[in-house]
């Protein structure tokens, strides 16, 4: 063993913050895969930096008229999914930014690796992740008054016990007529319904940060808005979820 | 000749590469989906036991694969964020 080396002292000098943000809106990309299915879902390869899933602004075409006008705002919904995440600090959100790839307009999204769709786990999911993921996530859904929560909607990572809530786009805040609500109903079924200190103060900051997110005087994002302050509202009063 | 309609759903793996996991099948024959793929897949026990929603039409309940056209119809709303990615209805004619 050469001299010097002390494996006693596993003291691990603070790593950089990886600015995903940037490398998503800037990286060289390495290569783009267009994937099978209906709605228009790129891979992205990105030099040394993993894959992102790319959403495109486009008309679909025999796609309901209901959504395809709104298909458009799907890069809208999809930011502001990120940046209430962000301000509520529950990291459960991939990072997403905007980004023109081939000429077309769009949101990138890091892809969530080591995840498993939630749908595609034997057994109950919510035994597999921390109580308090649980909370955050169900605390996200009723705040955003999402609607389309089901198992195909959000990924579990076992290692690290955690849930990842992917997308957010027209329907799955506006859409169905009897809402899915996995998350909400799982916290509900398990008695996570008390709002610890940190998530209200969480919720607090959220309500003082609000007029700062623009709405780009979009009538569908101002709705949302509206809604989540009346529900963070209602929360802080209640201090419950139930 | 049967006309055969279909939707293949798809997963992404771990290594970000699509791989089908079901198709979904009606012919003009039967009134009920009929699933190939692994039956013992999560996704696949889950979307026949707890069936999906109407996105079309947003009518209240749910379809499942006894609804025939309905339920084909309505995959691709169910399954769309990548992670998870259902075809249109594709049309297939087969010689009997």
């Amino acid at each position: 063993m050469s001299e010097g080396h002390n494996f006693e002292n596993h003291e691990i000098s603070p790593q950089p913050e990886v600015d995903f943000k940037s490398i998503l809106e800037s990286r060289e990309l390495e290569s783009i895969e267009t994937l099978e299915g209906y709605f228009p879902i790129q891979i992205i390869k990105l030099k040394d930096d993993g894959e992102a899933l790319f959403k495109p602004e486009a008309e679909i075409p025999g796609l309901l008229l209901r959504y395809n006008k709104k298909e458009f705002m799907r890069t809208n919904f999809e930011i502001l999914a990120t940046q209430i995440d962000e301000i509520l600090g529950f990291g459960l959100v991939p990072v997403a930014t905007t980004r023109a790839i081939n000429g077309r307009n769009g949101v990138i999204q890091k892809r969530v690796e080591d995840a498993t769709v939630a749908a595609d786990i034997k057994g109950d999911w919510s035994e597999l992740v921390d109580d308090s993921e649980i909370l955050k996530a169900a605390v996200f859904d009723y705040l955003m008054d999402t609607r389309d929560r089901h198992a195909g909607n959000f990924l579990i990572d076992i290692n690290a016990r955690k849930i990842w809530l992917v997308d957010h786009d027209y329907i799955m805040f506006f859409e169905t007529i009897i809402p899915y609500r996995a998350i909400i109903n799982a916290a509900v079924r398990k008695n996570l319904v008390k709002l610890p200190e940190e998530i209200k103060k969480s919720i607090e900051n959220l309500l003082n940060r609000l007029n700062s997110i623009s709405t780009d005087n979009n009538p569908e994002i101002q709705i949302i808005l509206n809604t989540l302050k009346l529900k963070a509202e209602e929360l802080l009063t209640r201090g419950t979820l139930a | 000749m049967i006309e055969l309609y279909f939707v293949e759903l798809f997963e992404l793996d771990r290594d970000a590469k699509q791989k089908k996991i079901a198709t979904f099948r009606l012919t003009e024959e039967s009134s009920v989906v009929e699933v190939d793929g692994n039956h013992e897949h999560a996704v696949i026990k889950s979307i026949q036991w707890e069936g999906i929603f109407d996105y079309k039409y947003a009518r209240p309940g749910k379809l499942y694969p006894y609804d025939g056209m309905n339920f084909l119809e309505n995959l691709k709303y169910h399954f769309r964020s990548g992670y998870l990615l259902a075809t249109d209805v594709k049309k297939k004619v087969i010689d009997n």
